[in-house]
């Protein structure tokens, strides 16, 4: 008897013991933490020394560069703006208010009741706690998810050179990108957006500053960074480095796009139909265009079917490859030698956009096709055409491109006539 | 095993019933809102009646059973008998009983819903000429998210006129509305909970749902199939509006999508 009720005491004790388990899982872990840019040291290492014996930084120096950043921007619990810049205030760009709510761990606030935590909630797992595009499942993704600390992004209507506005940010968090596994958030409240796109630009600034504090371990005297140094010229350095990365961000603004030209509205009116006499005419110049003087067709390809050049890489993963090598083997060697022990997701070419299917990431509109075409895509082979192309050969594209998932792929226009094509 | 656990096995009748009176009764926190969502469906009654009667058939066998199953440890229970225990085996009467009373329940169930799935899977809402209605939108369900494809004016999907929105399904109150439901990569499940339309969508499978909403307002969109790591994030608005609003609604977001200048900052955040 005494034995058979010892037993069922072990029984109900490991049971309670383990339940106890499961209610504490994940209390012991610590808080997650901003994660070093170890690829971008390593690319600033290769470039002191040699890629085969690249000069080493010290911990104390590496060291130095993160503590700057944990006192100018804090830690994902408890996100801070930098302060005391003359010319720049970040707070007329980034509302703390927003920060507090996108940043550290999912719930709510006790007294408020206000959301916190929702980058980690909706973004974290691709973009990573970071930002750098490294979350637990952003391996699995093609394209791989954003890496903000390059600053530099691909789908808004400012001119090329400048970052994007807050209303592109949001508009990308509206529609998502198509194409891609970046989801589209409209039904978020109004005020929640707002405090995404506030925590994006924070991890973008310190994702840049970061990127320049590094790139600065290699000039004379790197020493300067020492965050215990006060002296004034050590700190001018670092608050002059924090004020050009925030000042791109304050001068951007929508680039000026001239209207279309007379045939654009006449075309557009009522049911638009490509194999109209209008259309057609317009279609033949832009097919002229895409083939010639635009030069689409280098990478687009002769059909547009995003076939042409597809070796490319992007900014974000170039400076871990060796572009000029000839195999893909080669071109991978400084990936699987130096930047592949950091975590840093196989560098994949980028692929030219295949224009027949109608998919078009950065919007349909053709205020969005017009300023592809115009300025470019920012870290991407798509260049810059606003000097080489006039606002009406712009158009003109525009509307071929439009017309491309209408056409039949295999009987492209150029080809046959076009005045007896049909829309499929 | 002691009448300690004959008491603990009375709990699952007791409290599985307690749930579900619980939740059905109106404001009964924390249980708020987790009976049937408000119905705006006029074929949904169809749905509901026939949730009800199964709920309430397994409802009294699952009680029946459970009271049985407490009955026999308490009376059986080794401490408080004696008697060696009997072992019988066969029964022919009752062997015929439990395999033949559920086959005609279940036999019942399989005809009684007969009506329920033609009205949502066969019996597809025609036009005044006796053509099927086709389709106002073509919704693609993809990870994480929904896109609409609106037939636009000339009422077909594919062609230039098309009207392209994400998460926002935009529907016209008191008509028959068909849409076309598709996924683009994994299994999604395309779910109106107020509608009561529930359809698995199977990649590669073109697939049609129709309703009639009688009651304007916003509702959910939601994925009721666990479709990967953002399942969760997969929501979005069914908007049921005046036949006036909807027009309007869909005019507008079709000029939205020919626009050739950005947004003036005036009027507000660039969509």
């Amino acid at each position: 008897m005494r034995t058979r009720i010892y037993q069922v005491r072990t029984w109900q004790l490991s049971l309670s013991s383990a339940m106890l388990l499961v209610l504490c899982a994940g209390c012991l872990s610590p808080p997650p933490d901003f994660q070093f840019n170890w690829v971008y040291l390593e690319v600033q290492q290769r470039q002191l020394g040699t890629p085969e014996e690249p000069e080493e930084f010290s911990e104390k120096q590496r060291r130095n560069v993160a503590e700057i950043l944990e006192a100018t921007f804090g830690t994902p619990q408890d996100p801070r703006l930098p302060g005391g810049l003359e010319d720049a205030d970040p707070q007329d760009l980034v509302s703390l208010y927003g920060l507090r709510m996108a940043a550290g761990a999912v719930g709510r606030d006790e007294v408020t009741q206000e959301p916190r935590g929702l980058f980690r909630k909706h973004c974290a797992h691709c973009h990573g706690v970071t930002g750098d595009g490294m979350g637990p499942t952003a391996g699995f993704l093609n394209p791989y998810p954003r890496d903000y600390r390059h600053g530099i992004y691909k789908f808004k209507l400012t001119k090329s050179t400048q970052k994007p506005t807050r209303s592109d940010l949001l508009r990308t968090l509206r529609q998502g990108i198509p194409g891609t596994a970046m989801p589209s958030f409209r039904v978020l409240p109004e005020d929640e957006l707002s405090a995404l796109v506030d925590y994006v630009i924070y991890l973008s600034l310190r994702g840049e500053v970061e990127r320049e504090l590094i790139s600065l371990l290699k000039e004379e005297g790197a020493l300067l960074l020492d965050p215990r140094d006060k002296s004034e010229e050590s700190l001018a350095e670092v608050k002059e480095t924090i004020q050009n990365v925030l000042m791109g961000w304050f001068i951007s603004e929508p680039a000026v796009i001239p209207a279309p030209p007379a045939w654009w509205q006449t075309l557009n009116n009522g049911q638009l139909d490509y194999s109209s006499s209008g259309a057609v005419d317009v279609r033949r110049r832009g097919l002229a265009l895409f083939r010639g003087k635009a030069g689409c067709i280098s990478c687009h390809g002769n059909t547009a079917l995003g076939d042409a050049n597809v070796s490319n890489y992007d900014k974000w993963t170039e400076e871990m490859v060796d572009a000029k090598a000839t195999t893909e083997e080669e071109r991978l060697k400084p990936y699987r030698t130096s930047f592949q022990q950091y975590g840093a997701l196989l560098p994949r070419p980028i692929r030219p956009r295949n224009l027949r299917q109608g998919v078009y990431r950065g919007g349909r509109r053709p205020v969005d096709l017009y300023h592809r075409i115009s300025q470019g895509i920012n870290g991407t082979p798509m260049p810059n055409q606003e000097q080489t192309l006039t606002s009406e050969e712009i158009w003109s594209l525009v509307f071929y491109v439009r017309s491309l998932p209408f056409e039949h792929a295999s009987r492209p226009a150029g080809i046959r006539n076009l005045d007896r094509e049909r829309p499929n | 095993m002691g009448r300690f656990w004959s008491l603990l096995f009375l709990m699952v009748p007791v409290l599985g019933v307690l749930v579900f009176v619980f939740a059905a009764s109106p404001d009964s926190r924390p249980f708020l809102n987790h009976w049937l969502p408000l119905n705006i469906n006029e074929k949904g009654y169809v749905i509901d009646d026939l949730f009800m009667f199964i709920l309430y058939l397994t409802g009294v066998i699952f009680i029946i059973t459970g009271v049985l199953l407490f009955r026999f440890l308490w009376k059986y229970d080794a401490a408080h008998n004696s008697e060696p225990a009997k072992y019988v085996h066969g029964n022919h009467t009752l062997e015929i009983l439990w395999s033949v009373l559920p086959a005609i329940t279940l036999l019942f169930i399989a005809i009684y819903q007969m009506d329920a799935w033609a009205e949502h899977k066969m019996r597809r809402p025609l036009l005044e000429d006796g053509n099927l209605k086709p389709a106002l939108a073509q919704v693609t369900a993809r990870q994480f998210e929904w896109r609409i494809r609106y037939a636009g004016p000339d009422e077909l999907i594919g062609t230039p006129d098309d009207v392209h929105i994400v998460n926002d399904l935009h529907v016209p109150v008191h008509e028959d509305v068909v849409l076309q439901v598709q996924s683009q990569d994994v299994l999604h499940s395309f779910f109106l909970p107020n509608l009561r339309i529930k359809q698995d969508l199977v990649p590669g499978m073109r697939q049609f749902s129709w309703f009639h909403a009688n009651q304007t307002g916003i509702f959910d969109l939601v994925c009721a199939e666990l479709c990967g790591w953002g399942h969760y994030k997969m929501r979005g608005r069914l908007v049921v509006e005046s036949r006036e609003d909807f027009d309007a609604w869909l005019v507008g977001v079709a000029a939205e999508q020919d626009r050739t200048q950005p947004k003036p900052a005036a009027d507000g955040e660039d969509e």
